[in-house]
């Protein structure tokens, strides 16, 4: 005889646990009275909130929230995907790893439900307790991936995978062509007097894995340097700064001040150089004689995503066909599904370093998780504010 | 003492006000319980977080005075904290001095277009803040405006950079931005001032230089305090700007503390350093309120 009693104090408590969206969904259900609704409203202390709870009742289903470097949600695959699914995908831009991980760790993970987290990012994601497993079962593309990207180590933690690789590349040197005639070969580039005032470095503490690669000898490993190896490149840094124009902060920010001629040369991503070409300025890309750091990109769901399976879907929309053709087009960067690599002009795979993936990949230091990470900001910070 | 005598002529308040009544007070709840949860509480809770630690990668709830000793131990903490409490000096003054005649000319030299150049004075605050920094970034850069300018007038050959990504212009901009702040509350008592005080000065055979030194200026202190407090402490906080416009080197403490809770994923740290900036203006603001700025300007 559930319905003949009265509702109790006990149930709002009840109630008061769920989430907002959960509790609406069961008054619309006809499992709540109205009278239930007001006095949790009410033990709320705030029936204001009540509009709030309808409107995010109405939209959790299907609106999907992503944490992206920027170019992640272009339009070109975003589009047909929101058609195809009848959602809408909102994408949070954001300039750093550090950054994606403070906006999901000041929302446990609630505000999101992915993120395109580089290989620094995901044991960091993991460790705070962010992440929920992927569920290979649902990924119709999972299988054409290359094998070195199904579960690779910076995704893969206690025998479980986390997140969907499906993208990758170098952080390079882009330069101003007209003002820069001789391709440069190294990153003494950008600590070249010559281009005094006119030098843009990215303002992100992993880039001292990049100045490392200047060290000699060089480090085997850059992202595990001695405090010895981190007192030279904050060296480098702090001769470098009076030579810097600006540090920069987002990718747009870097096309920007090439476009308005405030710099000539700085690192970059492909993506940068594509944008200042799309606004027709001569600019083009140099691989430094040194090597060079890189990022392995991969979708990893919050453990509070308010939608897995559709998080799901657009993880598995990224690594089919369209999705990758997408990332090859709007953003040149490699990719990991190997059938879709196929279907791509010779040339092209040339180009995206598709020939030959192992060798190709194991070219790249490839951004990795930093156990010292904090002596890394404070030594980046020092270098470039103090 | 003279001069508080005659400012309180100025003022004057209403009898009725002095008559005991009982219905303010039901509104007091209303504000005071803002008060609390929306400002005293989350300040004690940045206060806490100051005395924690991070342990990667959670925060460790473990009074501890880490943060003090970083603060200390870094060159760049004091460093930046300094840079940044000269620019919101130096940007007081200056709107000080731009504000000043503008103000009194406004309040005792025009007469017929009086509101429409208040309005003109307010109108930039109608746009958005980011808007007018954004502004001033297409106005100095290499390829801006200004540049642009000096090189068709033939004043230089090549375009000069220290205008964009440096101190000058974030100062500028900073001056520019916060101008109608310093204006207002200047303009509000000077108009307040009687005219009959400045008549009487001068027909006491004072200099102009004089009338101000001795007559308007200690009656203006309080406007002056009050635009001086609002255009130093939002300069102080202010981490756009330094963003937007700063160059290499030129970071102010509100940026940093913002990092630390995002880049750095130090909030422990980001809310010690909210504690000299506080007490920066926390001591500012007494300064001001023993000379009285608070008072007489709150109408």
């Amino acid at each position: 005889m559930p319905s003949l009693e009265p509702p109790d104090l006990d149930r709002t408590d009840d109630l008061m646990d769920l989430e907002p969206a959960e509790v609406m969904a069961r008054y619309r259900a006809g499992q709540l009275s109205r009278r239930e609704i007001v006095k949790l409203f009410g033990a709320l202390g705030l029936s204001a909130m009540g509009a709030s709870l309808v409107r995010q009742g109405a939209v959790a289903a299907d609106d999907l929230k992503l944490i992206i470097w920027e170019g992640y949600a272009d339009d070109t695959y975003r589009k047909p995907f929101e058609d195809a699914n009848k959602v809408t995908v909102s994408p949070t831009e954001a300039g750093t790893g550090d950054e994606m991980f403070a906006l999901m760790r000041e929302s446990d993970g609630k505000n999101y439900d992915l993120v395109s987290a580089s290989s620094d990012l995901p044991r960091r994601l993991y460790d705070a307790g962010l992440l929920v497993e992927i569920d290979t079962s649902k990924l119709t593309n999972y299988g054409k991936l290359y094998d070195q990207f199904k579960t690779p180590d910076y995704i893969t933690f206690d025998g479980k995978l986390y997140g969907v690789n499906f993208a990758w590349g170098p952080t390079i040197v882009v330069y101003n062509t007209d003002e820069i005639t001789t391709e440069p070969t190294s990153w003494n580039a950008l600590l070249d007097e010559h281009y005094s005032g006119k030098i843009a470095t990215w303002n992100y503490p992993i880039q001292i894995a990049q100045y490392a690669l200047l060290l000699d000898p060089k480090p085997a490993n850059p992202y595990e340097l001695t405090d010895e190896q981190l007192a030279q490149v904050k060296d480098i840094l702090v001769k470098q700064r009076p030579l810097v124009r600006k540090y920069w902060d987002l990718g747009g920010e870097v096309a920007e001040l090439f476009k308005n001629k405030e710099i000539v040369i700085a690192d970059g991503w492909s993506w940068i150089t594509l944008q200042v070409k799309g606004e027709g300025g001569k600019v083009a890309e140099a691989v430094p004689a040194e090597g060079v750091t890189g990022w392995s990109d991969s979708w990893c769901i919050s453990k509070n995503a308010k939608n897995y399976d559709l998080a799901l879907k657009w993880a598995d929309w990224m690594i089919g066909d369209e999705g990758q053709q997408g990332i090859t087009e709007v953003m040149n960067y490699s990719i990991t599904n190997k059938e879709a690599a196929a279907k791509l002009p010779p040339e092209r795979q040339k180009e995206l370093r598709l020939t030959d993936v192992p060798t190709e990949y194991a070219k790249i230091h490839m951004w990795r998780f930093i156990p010292a990470y904090d002596k890394w900001v404070q030594v980046w910070n020092e270098a470039t504010q103090g | 003492m003279a001069t508080r005598a005659i400012g309180q002529t100025t003022v004057q308040r209403p009898v009725e006000s002095r008559r005991r009544s009982f219905g303010p007070l039901v509104l007091l709840p209303g504000p005071l319980g803002w008060m609390t949860f929306f400002y005293l509480v989350p300040l004690g809770i940045l206060l806490v977080h100051a005395f924690w630690s991070v342990s990667y990668p959670n925060i460790d709830h473990t009074p501890t005075l880490t943060n003090v000793r970083t603060f200390f131990s870094s060159e760049l903490y004091g460093r930046v904290f300094l840079r940044t409490v000269g620019m919101a000096l130096a940007v007081t003054v200056t709107d000080l001095a731009i504000a000043y005649p503008l103000a009194f000319f406004l309040a005792k030299r025009v007469r017929r277009y009086r509101e429409l150049m208040l309005v003109l004075v307010i109108f930039p605050l109608w746009s958005s803040y980011l808007v007018r920094v954004f502004a001033w970034k297409s106005l100095l850069g290499t390829s801006g405006i200004l540049n642009s300018f000096l090189i068709w007038s033939g004043v230089i050959d090549e375009p000069v950079s220290f205008l964009l990504y440096s101190k000058w212009a974030m100062y500028i901009a900073f001056c520019h931005v916060w101008l109608p702040f310093m204006i207002l509350p200047l303009y509000t008592i000077l108009e307040r001032i009687p005219n009959n005080l400045l008549e009487a000065a001068a027909d006491l055979g004072s200099s102009g230089l004089r009338t101000f030194w001795r007559v308007i200026l200690p009656l203006a202190r309080p406007g002056m305090l009050a635009g001086g407090l609002s255009v130093f402490s939002l300069t102080m906080g202010d981490y756009i700007t330094p963003t937007l416009l700063g160059g290499p080197g030129d970071q102010m403490i509100g940026r940093i503390i913002a990092d630390q809770f995002g880049v750095a994923n130090n909030q422990p740290l980001g809310a010690m350093l909210v504690i000299p900036v506080l007490l920066t203006i926390s001591t500012v603001l007494a300064i001001s309120n023993r000379s009285g700025a608070m008072e007489r300007t709150a109408a």
